[in-house]
């Protein structure tokens, strides 16, 4: 029986041998037309039977034969036979076939086209180019989608961009900077399918003048639009209802870009959520201490996406234009109007730490709305050649702020009215001039403000300051300022080195008066609840540079030397600064700097008559204004690689400041004196951070990941007691963003943040979580699905909103050049936003209210 | 006499790089650094720095019904290592199979034109590629002749012409499959000129291998490498468009394979003493561009290094 099994199984083997055995075998045969005439040169392809592999192969002669040998263990075959100018014929033919003959017919040739795909990511030189269509996904409409997912670049929630971690400096469109410091208008607005690609300029100095003289670590970004999208109008229409309650969303956004004239005009208006006038205002130069002064007690925004919570109803228009007047000139006008009115409502406990004493726990259920209307007008004119650079921009601007609020503290409801009318000017002008080896610049900037505030606050509240009984009390303002900065600098080149000198003379006249006092009060006010600040300061500077450049290492030193005189009181000032930057290679690139600041305090940190900030808030000093020294040191260091898509940088920086003033936190009951005195305070802080990016183009994916750490060391003085204070905190974060196959698009961000407090109320680690996720599903071409989560922790509540997830979803339908979207918002209908957060004096907690589920349905047509 | 004087030269500097005392310097970095004081030491130009030709008056020799491209990675320079990027045309007719480098090509019809003529910007390179593939190769598909045109580095006005069999390559067909832009491709291994190539082809393109000198495979090359990869061609792009395929005559100077690769080799290795001649020009970087024309090589400080697509 086994021997049996045995032969079996040789026998078995054996056949099994014979059929899989490699015979070389042959085929021959003749190629010719229908009409019996030979052709030559015809490919004669052997194939297996599904035409996936070739066997072997071979041609046919001058008189159409041909023979092809080769080996294979298959039943049959397929025998092709192709040419340049011949129609493809196959035959699949049994194995073991010796002749085959084929007829065959010219035609035309016909293959699929592969077209021409440029790399996604390009150096030359300075210059980082992104072609967009390599990073763009049916679910991007502005070309601010498609920037956020360019390895290296981040935009902030803000729209600011950065290029590792360091903010651009300009933001051009076709080469011209019509929006200077907006451009979120165009990032806003400008659509993803009209940009053909990105470019970064590295290390970019806008001023031509300066270009090789003046060495820049801020990177520009400039728009290369598509052909078709040049000299055309673009735009967007869109226009959308909605409910709960009843909603409303639309926007006109009509833009043109040619090569002497652009522009971008907008109007939207929504009470969606979207705060559709930031990517209208600069942040930059308008801050005003004496606007900070007062307002209504409001509750802070929360860290959830805007939409979830802004409670608004806004009208936007802008209009931004540039002219090129000449090869190297351009007029610039940027105006915009808003209209914008926004209500809040949140429950807060704030813990007010004491030393050796209970906490103060304050709760307020608040009601606050805000009205403003916002106006600019700018004017600009460039002239930016090789040998001179000439620039002025006037600006106008003007607010007007009304805030109400209500705050109910269980026993009392305090009402507060605040009006806040406001007048800005301002004209910056500087001029360039280069002669052989020596420049001279000239920068002269002026702007002068004006504001009044009032505040009321009924009841009356303060009423220890007062003699007498009122309706409440009111705060008044009345603040102006004017500034002007003037300074010519001169430089000189020999070899690698520069020498700079900037001689400047500025003036800075303030006048504050303010008087806090009981409404329908009628007798006269203290001196102490009263200010009649004048503020009268010139300032004479002189500033030494020296810079050195050479081949790819440029190292500056400046020592700016400052005489300054405060209301008739001499000040002598330094403030040294040094900085290198090392380009290692294209790729890696280092810098370092070091500075010591000398800076005096102004008016506000020196008035000394009382005044109400907020219903619960008033603040004076005691003494001279203060006098701060700062020392900053950093180091960074950038890596970039476009031919692999990996960007990385890492930064460490330190600073240690000295102030002669320190603010002395008081309570009393309820309400809250911050007295700043004389007496110096120390702070210091140490931070690193560092990010990496990198697109995986075989997998259409982009992960970027970033971390950080900082330490601070500070005093705070409550109720006359100094404490030391150490503050942590640490982060990590990280991003995705994919495409699985074609039909699903992913995008994940997530961050992770400990921060812990260490004085007299040592606050243990608090974690808190926040991520998003968001899948899009590209159903067909037209139609496009989306659902989003956004989840919180915060390791510091208990119960259930120590997790707290929100959902929404849309789907979009395209049609032509129309788009219609269905959106739902808040699906969970969560009604409340709850945190706590930390400082080194107090903890505050909060609910705030959120806008309810909501449904929106939109459409969206492109004008092109 | 003269000869041995500049080896003894060559050798000297090539060793004080040895030494490490000067550093050797990129084409790229010397090409970002206008203006700038230059450094000392041997500059290996990398990859080849090509000769401008005039190349106006083509003649037409015929049409393609095929326009194919492809991105050449190749190491010009073994030393470093470093992959030059350039573009590769290939034009396929009835008659005429035509492979050029792009870059080469845009140089030569810029430097044609006349200064500030409105066509200009059209032949500036495609950013991110060099000249590295310096000839104009032409495959008669019906004679089986190849037409070779070439550049000699810093050879102004010149191509040297020499004509040969289209070689007879013995390909092997490794039976590995690939699918390469929408293509399935099958793999085939050669030996040509010195080095081992590998190829991915496609019998959905019926084509005679296209690319280049490579022939006798039922279909298009889509990808091509050489076994130590310095010459790697991978298709980016296939349009069916008529274009003329035109020679330049009237530069072109004749001469024999062997011959050729001699003067390419004395070129690179000693390029200022090679184009000493009357039609070459001396290297000359400018110290503001195009201002003010100063010298600053003499021979040995300057080499391109050999490592030519055709090794044997």
């Amino acid at each position: 029986m086994r021997f049996s099994i045995c032969i079996l199984a040789i026998l078995l083997s054996m056949t099994g041998f014979a059929q899989n055995s490699v015979v070389e075998r042959q085929i021959s045969g003749a190629v010719a037309e229908r009409n019996g005439k030979v052709v030559a040169g015809a490919n004669v392809l052997v194939q297996s039977a599904d035409g996936k592999r070739l066997f072997s192969y071979g041609s046919s002669d001058g008189e159409g034969r041909y023979e092809v040998k080769f080996k294979s263990d298959a039943d049959s075959v397929r025998v092709t036979v192709t040419g340049f100018n011949l129609a493809k014929v196959s035959k699949v033919v049994p194995d073991g076939i010796g002749r085959l003959d084929f007829v065959v017919e010219y035609s035309a040739l016909k293959i699929k086209e592969v077209k021409v795909e440029a790399n996604a990511i390009e150096r030359k030189k300075d210059t980082v180019t992104y072609y967009v269509a390599n990073f763009k996904d049916s679910t991007d409409r502005s070309i601010g989608d498609v920037l956020q997912k360019l390895p290296g670049i981040e935009v902030a929630p803000s729209g600011q961009i950065k290029y590792q971690g360091k903010s651009i400096n300009k933001f051009y469109v076709e080469g011209l900077d019509m929006l200077g410091g907006q451009y979120g208008i165009a990032t806003n607005n400008i659509q993803a399918s009209d940009i053909a690609k990105v470019e970064v300029y590295e290390d970019h100095q806008p001023i031509k003048v300066l270009q090789d003289w003046v060495a820049s670590d801020r990177a520009a970004i400039n728009l290369i639009l598509k052909s078709g999208a040049r000299g055309a109008w673009n735009g967007v229409v869109q226009g959308g209802a909605g409910y709960q309650p009843v909603l409303w969303n639309g926007e006109v956004t009509p833009m043109f870009f040619g090569k002497k004239f652009q522009t971008i005009m907008t109007y939207k208006t929504n009470n969606t959520g979207e705060d559709v006038a930031r990517e209208l205002e600069s942040s930059m130069g308008m801050g005003w201490e004496a606007e900070r002064l007062t307002g209504v007690q409001e509750p802070g925004n929360p860290p959830v996406n805007e939409r979830l919570y802004l409670n608004n109803n806004i009208h936007s228009v802008s209009i931004n234009t540039i002219n090129k007047t000449g090869e190297d000139s351009d007029l610039t006008v940027n105006a915009y109007y808003i209209h914008d009115n926004r209500n809040q409502a949140a429950e807060n406990r704030t813990s007010y730490f004491i030393p050796g004493q209970n906490s103060l726990d304050v709760y307020e259920n608040i009601d606050a709305e805000s009205i403003s209307d916002r106006m600019q007008v700018a004017l600009q004119f460039r002239n930016n050649a090789n040998k001179n650079y000439l620039n002025n921009r006037l600006s106008f601007n003007g607010s007007w702020n009304r805030n109400n609020g209500v705050v109910a503290d269980g026993n009392q409801e305090i009402s507060q009215m605040h009006k806040q009318p406001r007048i800005t000017i301002d004209n910056d002008f500087r001029m360039i001039r280069r002669f052989g080896k020596w420049q001279v610049d000239f920068v002269s900037n002026t702007d002068y403000n004006r504001l009044t505030s009032e505040l009321q606050v009924k009841p009356m509240v303060f009423s220890q300051f007062f003699d007498e009984e009122g309706d409440g009390t009111g705060q008044h303002i009345e603040a102006e300022r004017f500034r002007t900065e003037n300074s010519v600098s001169t430089s000189y080149r020999a070899g690698f080195w520069n020498f700079y000198l900037k001689g400047g003379v500025n003036a800075h006249i303030e006048n504050l008066s303010t008087v806090l006092s009981p409404l329908n009060g009628i007798g006269s006010v203290a001196d102490s609840l009263m200010n009649d600040g004048k503020w009268r300061r010139f300032d004479v500077s002189l500033q030494p540079q020296i810079a050195y450049s050479k081949h790819s290492f440029n190292m500056s030193f400046v020592s700016p030397l400052e005489v300054a005189v405060i209301n008739g009181r001499n000040h002598y000032l330094a403030r040294p600064s040094v900085y290198m930057n090392w380009k290692i290679s294209y790729n890696l690139k280092m810098s370092a700097y070091g500075a010591y600041n000398m800076n005096l305090g102004d008016l506000y940190d020196s008035y000394s008559g009382y005044i109400m900030r907020d219903y619960r808030f008033v603040s004076k000093n005691e003494g001279n204004s203060a006098r701060t020294g700062t020392q900053n040191y950093g180091l960074d260091m950038s890596y970039s690689n476009p031919a692999s898509a990996l960007f990385a940088s890492a930064d460490v920086s330190y600073f240690r400041s000295s102030r002669s003033q320190t603010v002395n936190n008081l309570y009393e009951g309820d309400s809250f004196i911050a007295e700043a005195i004389e007496r110096d305070n120390v702070s210091s802080g140490l931070s690193a951070n560092g990010r990496v990016s990198k697109r995986f183009s075989a997998i259409s994916t982009t992960i970027s990941l970033n971390g950080g750490w900082s330490r601070s060391w500070s005093e705070t003085m409550v109720q006359g007691e100094v404490t030391p204070v150490t503050m942590d905190r640490y982060n990590v974060g990280g991003s995705l963003n994919s495409n699985i196959g074609r039909y699903v698009i992913f995008d994940y961000s997530g961050s992770y943040s400990v921060h812990s407090v260490d004085d007299y109320n040592s606050v243990d680690p608090v974690g808190t979580l926040k991520q998003n996720a968001a899948l899009n599903f590209v159903i067909c071409k037209r139609v496009l699905m989306n659902v989003g989560a956004d989840h919180y922790f915060c390791g510091e509540i208990q119960g259930e909103d120590r997790n707290m997830v929100f959902m929404n979803a849309s789907a979009s339908y395209k049609f032509k050049r129309f788009e219609f979207i269905l959106e739902g918002r808040n699906l969970l209908d969560k009604r409340s936003f709850s945190a706590i957060e930390y400082s080194d004096t107090f903890c505050y907690a909060y609910a705030y209210e959120l806008r309810p589920l909501s449904v929106m349905f939109k459409v969206r047509f492109s004008l092109r | 006499m003269k000869q041995y004087i500049f080896t003894f030269l060559i050798s000297l500097f090539s060793s004080v790089v040895c030494f490490g005392q000067y550093r050797d310097v990129t084409a790229q970095e010397l090409a970002n650094k206008p203006g700038k004081t230059l450094y000392e030491g041997v500059y290996r130009m990398c990859p080849a720095w090509v000769s401008h030709c005039d190349i106006t008056n083509p003649l037409k020799i015929g049409e393609s019904k095929l326009h194919i491209e492809y991105d050449l990675l190749a190491v010009c320079d073994t030393t470093t290592g470093q992959q030059y990027k350039d573009k590769i045309i290939c034009l396929i007719g009835d008659e005429w199979c035509w492979t050029y480098g792009e870059c080469n090509w845009r140089t030569n019809m810029l430097y044609s034109l006349p200064n500030g003529h409105p066509d200009e910007k059209n032949y500036k390179r495609s950013k991110g590629y060099v000249e590295v593939f310096a000839s104009y190769v032409y495959r008669n598909l019906k004679t089986g002749n190849i037409m070779n045109s070439s550049h000699i580095p810093e050879v102004k006005n010149q191509l040297f012409r020499y004509d040969e069999k289209t070689p007879k390559m013995n390909w092997e067909l490794t039976g590995d499959m690939e699918e390469i832009s929408g293509y399935a491709c099958q793999k085939a291994v050669t030996r040509y000129a010195g080095r081992e190539w590998t190829v991915w082809f496609t019998p959905e393109v019926p084509v005679d291998c296209g690319l280049w000198k490579f022939n006798g495979l039922p279909g298009l090359i889509m990808k091509a490498q050489d076994s130590k990869e310095e010459y790697v061609f991978s298709l980016i792009g296939i349009e069916q468009r008529q274009e003329d395929i035109v020679r330049y005559p009237k530069r072109e100077k004749s001469t024999t394979r062997s011959q050729f690769r001699k003067a390419e080799k004395f070129a690179h290795d000693d390029p200022i003493l090679s184009s000493d001649g009357a039609d070459g020009y001396r290297l000359i970087i400018s110290e503001e561009r195009n201002l003010t024309g100063r010298e600053v090589f003499s021979s040995g400080h300057f080499l391109f290094p050999y490592n030519p697509i055709e090794l044997e």
